[in-house]
């Protein structure tokens, strides 16, 4: 009870000083706030889209059954299955394959509905009288689900996307037409589901299956020893799906941003800790003069930063779902268009989203202010309560921070040495944007030497220069986070406008051709080939198509062309043999992009194994082409080479060139001859505008944290220096007193806060630039599969500096106007109160 | 006449009514003369500091110094009267911390356009601040940093220096010391000195004492200069 009292009294003397400085608690609840809020944003992103992935894994029964797949994953004759059910094993037919419907990726799942038990079935198909009239599942018809036309299961939601009508057929791109569908609301968003026979025949892939589910209750070791014999691999349930793996590297970005707008956060609240803790140090010593237990002031003290983190943490939880919830739409697009992947646009709640956020605010506001807790353990009670020389706590903060510096820089090295994949470029990005912020006092300090001894014209300069290097050690942290948003705005910024360059010129290389035609299966592809070919103004009519394929137990897609000058003449090619075209008039020869090289690193002169529907094909690789925006692995052979790998091949494509003032004419010719839409005819300019769109629909995100990040930065300067305005009046009365009026101190006051903003800025330079090589010449490597060339845009890189700079008068505005605003009485007071 | 107080009146609002802190002061200050301004705690000593300094406007009456009314001054003019024609010396020094001992003492000079670094020099050598030229206002004790900021204020040499409690915070013989060392450097430049003390036993030492009680000078124990 008596310890009760005495921490409850030892709580409200702490909390007193609260009161007395509203605008630092302010500061260390913004500071957490906003970093909470901007980590579980993402968070909430992240788990969001792993949600969907997790449901789309669970219809696909990876995490209900064991799965059968051939040793090269590749899809195995249905002949194995039936000798598998005749040996009396309890397993199930799937099928996997992919359509293209209104540009949209949609996975299309075959099952066999007689030997797939739906009494634990991942999707329960047959009609349950337990349920409502209006279930889904009511409409489910057996006889309509294995029987042509057949019937389709899909999620509501992406019935409503493609806003198809009930017992409609669905033109897919590049299969033909799919059955009718009806809503199933278990049916993940980019999901189709429907008997075998019918995915078999609209994938084109009949008498094959891709994998068989285990589906009795458990795997005998004899059934395991049969399975294996056959030449099998058994997939245990919980495997990662495909979409996970393809998606991590974004996923890991966002991450990456979250985590770095968290530490940024924690600057501003490790700043306003320290602050507090130095005003205090009287308190606490008097408090244990007065017989209050060190351990119990520590625990007191722990208690309010858990209170204060609890609370910012809530407030940053809010606002991190709603920064979450604005941006999810723009994720959801980024996904769909990069990966195919379908995530639900609208946000869920879910506890363990709320608790991690609320965790890490907690062990966020600890880590900030553990420090200063636990300097009370050596506090010694009778010392007067004297700050420490800053001189020489500055050398020795900027001795530690260099040493600091300097083990990031050799872990960076051993991680270039030793590291792999995409995590060694965000550990060397992690370790040089530190080794660079414990850096910035030094290299400050440094700067502001060179420019005392250059600019000191008049004695208020050089008392500018020598205060400015003295408040160093109150801002610096605000100037390291001002450094990393800097440096990681340019880097992205730079990497994103050499990307855009790159990409922008190579759309214009690339997409030489007039006018593409995509008539679908209801126009007669021989027909319009004569039209065209007859047509005014048609220089060449390029008949062109698509197959997919497997490489490595990966997809692969190969693309087929006529031979034309046009691709020889504007087909970048990245490495190749020498008359790399003309080698491509053989079967055995062809070109593959950038990502399926780098992913294999195989080049020209290496050999490249294509699995076919009827066995496997090894072709020698002539160049490799870069294929910006695509993720998958691509080959590109002429027609007549998919021809003889695919008899039945037919072009699926026309690429048409023509007079271009004539290409609207031919567009409006061809709508009205074949009946063929939009979607069917595109030309060059809507092509280049829609992939460009694409592009900008990529770097969104990013762009949108890059800024929320710089936006934090400028908390964190303007908190700061908020914190700081307090402490400065008693070290700017003595210049009032002598007669430097408050005018121009507040001019000063505004020009330091200029000043470094700026050297801050000019250091985020080079750093900024090894950002930008970091992520060009690893993260991309490793996230998209291509590498591109850095340039530089001095003109964003000043208007980054102007915003800097901006951000920093920002800033100070406030605290100098406060300055400028201080009474005569309020300066003679700290005369006073100094008696 | 380096200082003339003329009937200067100062009241402050307070939550309890109007608190009169000088009601009617009047004394002159000859060149190179000094003078001890002496009273209680509360009794208007440093208010009366601050409005000769122009740090505070007063309500009635006038300042003039060096024959400039106080009164009638603007704030700019205010801080130029403070740069160039008074020296304030202050009880807890108020250094500028990021500037070293020399730059320091040369800073009110360089701001009223008077720098001389021969002066600067005799100021330190008679102030016994020579070695310390590049320390920092940190490394020093108590009496140097008093000694830096009264060779701050001399070495503007200005025709009026106002001191409240310069030796305040020092032990009895290094004040006595700092004090005998101004004095001789006032009288040696012809600069007014004008003193707030608590202690009698100093303000003996200068030329005049005022003695102010309740905002007003005590009969009898005036022999202002």
């Amino acid at each position: 009870m008596q310890l009760d009292n005495q921490l409850l009294i030892l709580f409200f003397t702490l909390a007193s000083h609260w009161r007395q400085k509203p605008l630092q608690l302010a500061t260390m609840i913004v500071g957490l706030a906003a970093a909470t809020a901007l980590f579980s944003g993402v968070q909430a992103l992240n788990e969001e889209a792993r949600a969907s992935y997790a449901e789309a894994s669970d219809i696909l029964g990876a995490n209900q059954f064991s799965s059968i797949v051939a040793k090269d994953r590749q899809t195995f004759p249905q002949e194995k299955y039936i000798d598998l059910r005749r040996r009396g094993l309890p397993v199930t037919p799937v099928i996997h394959g992919s359509v293209k419907i209104d540009g949209i990726s949609i996975n299309l799942m075959g099952i066999d509905i007689v030997t797939l038990p739906q009494s634990n079935a991942p999707v329960t198909l047959m009609p349950d009288p337990s349920q409502g009239s209006d279930n889904a599942t009511n409409q489910f018809d057996l006889v309509k689900f294995i029987t042509p036309p057949w019937q389709a299961a899909a999620s509501p939601v992406l019935i409503d996307r493609l806003r198809i009508s009930p017992d409609t057929t669905i033109d897919a791109q590049d299969h033909g037409s799919l059955p009718p569908l009806f809503p199933l609301k278990t049916v993940p968003p980019q999901t189709i589901i429907l008997d075998i026979g019918a995915a078999q025949s609209i994938l084109e892939m009949a008498g094959v299956v891709s994998e068989l589910f285990y589906v009795g209750d458990h795997m005998s070791p004899q059934h395991r020893k049969t399975i294996i014999s056959l030449g099998f691999d058994i997939l245990d349930p919980g495997q990662e799906n495909d979409i996970e793996q393809l998606t991590s590297s974004f996923h890991l970005n966002l991450a990456a941003f979250g985590f770095l707008s968290f530490l940024v956060g924690l600057l501003i609240v490790h700043a306003a800790a320290g602050l507090a803790f130095e005003q205090r140090r009287p308190i606490f010593r008097t408090l244990m003069a007065c017989g209050i237990n060190r351990s119990t002031l520590m625990f007191s003290l722990t208690l309010e930063v858990m209170i204060i983190a609890i609370v910012a943490g809530t407030i940053g939880i809010f606002l991190g779902y709603i920064i979450a919830a604005s941006l999810l739409p723009d994720v959801s697009k980024t996904l769909q268009g990069l990966y195919g992947a379908v995530v639900a646009d609208t946000l869920v709640a879910r506890p363990l989203w709320l608790l991690l956020g609320l965790g890490m605010s907690i062990a966020g506001a600890f880590i900030a202010s553990a420090r200063f807790v636990f300097q009370l353990h050596g506090l010694p009670i009778l010392k007067t309560a004297y700050p420490e020389a800053w001189r020489a706590k500055q050398s020795q903060s900027l001795r530690w921070q260099s040493i600091g510096a300097g083990l990031f820089l050799i872990l960076l090295v051993i991680s270039n040495i030793v590291g792999s994949g995409l995590l060694k470029g965000f550990v060397m990005m992690g370790c040089l944007l530190c080794a660079a912020a414990l850096l910035l006092p030094a290299c400050l300090t440094g700067m502001l030497a060179l420019a005392s001894r250059f600019f000191s014209k008049t004695v208020l300069l050089e008392w500018f220069f020598a205060d400015t290097r003295q408040q160093l050690s109150g801002l610096s942290l605000a100037l390291q986070a001002l450094l990393l948003a800097l440096a990681v705005n340019i880097g992205v910024g730079t990497m994103v406008g050499s990307f855009r360059t790159t990409f922008t010129s190579w759309l214009d290389q690339r997409l030489a051709a007039e006018l593409y035609v995509n008539p679908g299966d209801n126009v007669s592809y021989r027909e319009i080939e004569n039209w065209l070919s007859r047509k005014k103004g048609v220089k060449a009519v390029l008949p062109a198509a698509f197959k997919e394929a497997r490489s490595g137990g990966l997809p692969l897609s190969i693309f087929a062309f006529t031979p034309n000058s046009i691709y020889r003449d504007h087909w970048p090619l990245l490495d190749k043999s020498p008359d790399a075209w003309d080698r491509l008039k053989s079967t055995e020869n062809v070109l593959i992009n950038e990502q399926f090289a780098r992913r294999e690193n195989v080049w020209a002169g290496d050999s490249v194994a294509v699995t076919l529907a009827d066995g496997e094909k090894t072709a020698q690789i002539v160049g490799v082409y870069s294929d910006y925006g695509n993720t998958k692995a691509e080959i590109m052979v002429p027609l007549s080479t998919l021809t003889a790998w695919y008899p039945a091949t037919e072009a699926s494509l026309f690429v048409v060139r023509a007079d271009p003032s004539l290409v609207s004419e031919l567009v409006n010719d061809l709508k009205n001859t074949f009946s063929l839409n939009d979607k069917q005819l595109i030309d060059q300019q809507a092509l280049k505008s829609f992939s460009v769109a694409v592009f900008e629909q990529t770097f969104l995100i990013t762009n949108a944290l890059n800024v929320l990040t710089l936006i934090i930065a400028g908390i964190a300067l303007f908190t700061s220096l908020l914190s700081l305005a307090t402490a400065r009046l008693p070290q700017l009365a003595p210049l009032w007193a002598v007669g430097v009026p408050r005018a121009i101190l507040s001019r000063f006051e505004l020009a330091r806060a200029l000043v470094l903003a700026l050297m801050t800025s000019v250091l985020a330079l080079p750093l900024g630039i090894s950002i930008a090589w970091m992520l060009t010449a690893i993260v991309n490597v490793e996230a998209f599969g291509w590498k591109l060339p850095i340039i530089i845009f001095p003109g964003d890189l000043f208007t980054l500096m102007v915003l800097a700079a901006g951000t920093a008068f920002a800033s100070a505005f406030v605290p100098a106007l406060q300055l400028r605003r201080t009474s005569n009485a309020q300066l003679l007071r700290l005369f006073a109160q100094e008696k | 006449m380096a200082l003339k107080v003329i009937s200067v009146k100062k009241s402050y609002d307070t939550p309890t009514g109007k608190l009169t802190v000088l009601d009617g002061i009047d004394f002159k200050l000859e060149a190179g003369k000094s003078l001890a301004l002496t009273g209680e705690s509360g009794s208007g000593k440093s208010t009366l500091l601050h409005l000769i300094a122009g740090l505070d406007r007063l309500d009635q009456g006038d300042i003039l110094v060096s024959g400039q009314s106080v009164r009638e001054m603007s704030d700019s003019a205010r801080a130029s009267l403070r740069r160039c024609d008074l020296g304030i010396i202050f009880q807890q020094y108020n250094l500028i911390p990021s500037l070293t001992v020399s730059q320091n003492i040369a800073f009110q000079a360089r701001l009223a356009r008077r720098h001389d670094q021969s002066w600067d020099q005799t100021l330190m050598d008679r102030l016994g601040l020579k070695g310390l030229e590049q320390r920092f206002p940190e490394q020093l004790s108590g009496g140097q940093q008093q000694r830096v900021a009264i060779a701050r204020t001399l070495a503007a040499r200005p025709p009026l220096v106002l001191a409240d409690e310069p030796t305040g915070n020092l032990d009895e013989a290094t004040g006595d010391g700092v004090l005998d060392l101004t004095l001789e450097l006032a009288q040696t430049t012809s600069t007014a000195f004008l003193m707030v003390t608590h202690s009698l036993r100093l303000a003996e030492r200068l030329d005049a004492r005022i003695h102010l009680a309740k905002g007003r000078i005590l009969k009898g124990k005036t022999n202002a200069a």
